[in-house]
């Protein structure tokens, strides 16, 4: 491997040295082997990749299109060794305060984010409204990255605009949608499940893009599914999906969409409430509402937590969300057909 | 309790809830609610009026002295510099008709989510993903 010029990056002026990563953009992104195009609630991205299988991630998870003639996002996943590598970011203080670093990235227009033990680096212009992820080596990313890839470059992106992703799920009946939140364990994914399986919608079951421009609609941003195996098996999906649902890094089977052979599923919806559901082992599914404080509770520390350089913002947007939409606490059953009707009927207007 | 308090720099966020606020300290990842009379106090400090001046509106009942102590504690709040702000008419108005001891709740979900849900790898003063330190 050729070995890369350190770039070196610490706290005390760091938009300065942020800004030498993007040199040669143009010629680097042009000269990356693999495109995919995608369009996240209303945005078109195109990403080029020095890392061919990468690339393909990105078209088994995102919702990939028709390459724009002027996409309004470019992202660069770039390697160390690449021919036009001008040199590679080192953070050269002991410690990497994620905090710290968005403090300082604040009124700049970068942001960025760094995960030590890969080496692997995100950092976005929001007045170029490029991206850059950098990999040490040829699938030299985190293990989680394969469910959300480029989520915080996608993030940001969709942040300049007021929107962004939130940690939900979604289901959705006919032209709207509930928003599904809840810390892991509560049955998001499960009730996702539950609802494919028997004729709901979803957009997403662990994030999906917010707009709020004209009123909130969520929006797919990624194609990925996952389930324990315990929760795997009691759906039913273990014939279904036979051999494409590969266990992930957390010991849950990840799996997308067409995998799970539904039909067709929409790109966006326009959601009507926020749901927080909880395993209760219930005979039936029943909805109560809550206040905007608990719903807020329920949906904001685990996006705010897990998307870095833009926590203030991921706050103020599910602050948003908690106020203006209705919010109920789901004591789930035990049934998913049951599971899934309750959320038809409640979707529907129908419910008691 | 002459002196302004300003919120602890810009880690700190709120967001107000019909009444409840719930504000959240960035640096340490620390949710905290406060009930409404807590709510009317914080915008009133945060607006630059100082202890001395909201304690002479309160009712003598209202423990003011241990809800500021608990914004120290919880390293919301820092002595100011700046001259205090006067309370204004509608302040004072809302001052007198608390009743309610003003609450702060701490909230440590986000260390029960880390360790319900090892996918969210969360350290909580860092964020994510960072591996938390193994026990």
């Amino acid at each position: 491997m050729r070995r890369a010029v350190p770039i070196p990056l610490s706290s005390t002026a760091l938009a300065d040295q942020v800004q030498p990563l993007f040199a040669g953009f143009e010629a680097r992104f042009t000269a990356a082997p693999a495109e995919t195009a995608f369009h996240v609630a209303g945005t078109d991205f195109l990403c080029r990749s020095a890392d061919a299988s990468y690339s393909e991630i990105l078209v088994r998870v995102l919702p990939v299109a028709v390459p724009s003639a002027a996409p309004q996002v470019r992202v660069l996943v770039d390697l160390c060794d690449t021919p036009l590598s001008l040199g590679w970011p080192r953070w050269s203080e002991p410690y990497f305060r994620e905090r710290e670093v968005e403090a300082a990235l604040f009124a700049t227009p970068f942001r960025l984010h760094f995960h030590d033990q890969t080496d692997f680096w995100q950092v976005f212009d929001r007045g170029l409204n490029c991206g850059l992820q950098l990999m040490r080596k040829a699938a030299g990313y985190p293990d989680w990255d394969t469910g959300s890839p480029l989520r915080n470059l996608i993030h940001w992106a969709l942040a300049e605009q007021g929107g962004g992703l939130v940690h939900a799920g979604s289901l959705g009946l006919g032209e709207r949608a509930v928003l599904l939140a809840g810390t892991g364990g509560s049955g998001k994914s499960g009730t996702v499940l539950a609802g494919l399986l028997h004729g709901l919608t979803s957009l997403g079951d662990d994030y999906v893009a917010i707009t709020t421009k004209s009123g909130i609609r969520a929006h797919r941003a990624f194609n990925s599914l996952k389930q324990d195996p315990g929760g795997f098996a009691r759906l039913g999906l273990t014939g279904r999906v036979r051999g494409k649902a590969a266990l992930n890094w957390q010991g849950k089977h990840q799996f997308t969409f067409d995998h799970l052979g539904v039909p067709s599923q929409p790109d966006s919806l326009p959601v009507t409430a926020l749901c927080l559901p909880h395993v209760a082992t219930a005979a039936r599914t029943t909805f109560a509402p809550v206040s905007a404080r608990e719903a807020f509770l329920a949906l904001a520390p685990s996006g705010v937590a897990q998307i870095p350089s833009a926590r203030a913002e991921t706050f103020r947007l599910c602050a948003a969300l908690s106020r203006d939409l209705p919010a109920y606490r789901v004591a789930l059953g035990t049934d998913p057909a049951e599971i899934a009707a309750a959320f038809a009927a409640f979707l529907d207007g129908t419910a008691p | 309790m002459d002196k302004r308090l300003d919120l602890a720099g810009p880690d700190i966020v709120f967001e107000e809830f019909d009444g409840d606020l719930v504000v959240l300290n960035l640096s340490t990842g620390r949710y905290f609610g406060f009930n409404p009379s807590a709510a009317v106090l914080w915008s009133a400090l945060a607006a630059g009026v100082c202890p001395a001046d909201l304690q002479a509106h309160l009712a003598p009942a209202i423990d003011l002295a241990t809800f500021i102590g608990a914004l120290h504690e919880n390293a919301l709040v820092v002595e100011g510099d700046e001259a205090p702000t006067p309370v204004t008419d509608d302040l004072r108005a809302q001052l007198a008709k608390l009743t309610e001891q003003p609450q702060l709740e701490i909230y440590d979900d986000l260390s029960d989510l880390i360790v319900a849900d090892p996918i969210h790898d969360s350290d909580a003063a860092q964020g994510w993903p960072v591996r938390p330190a193994q026990g």
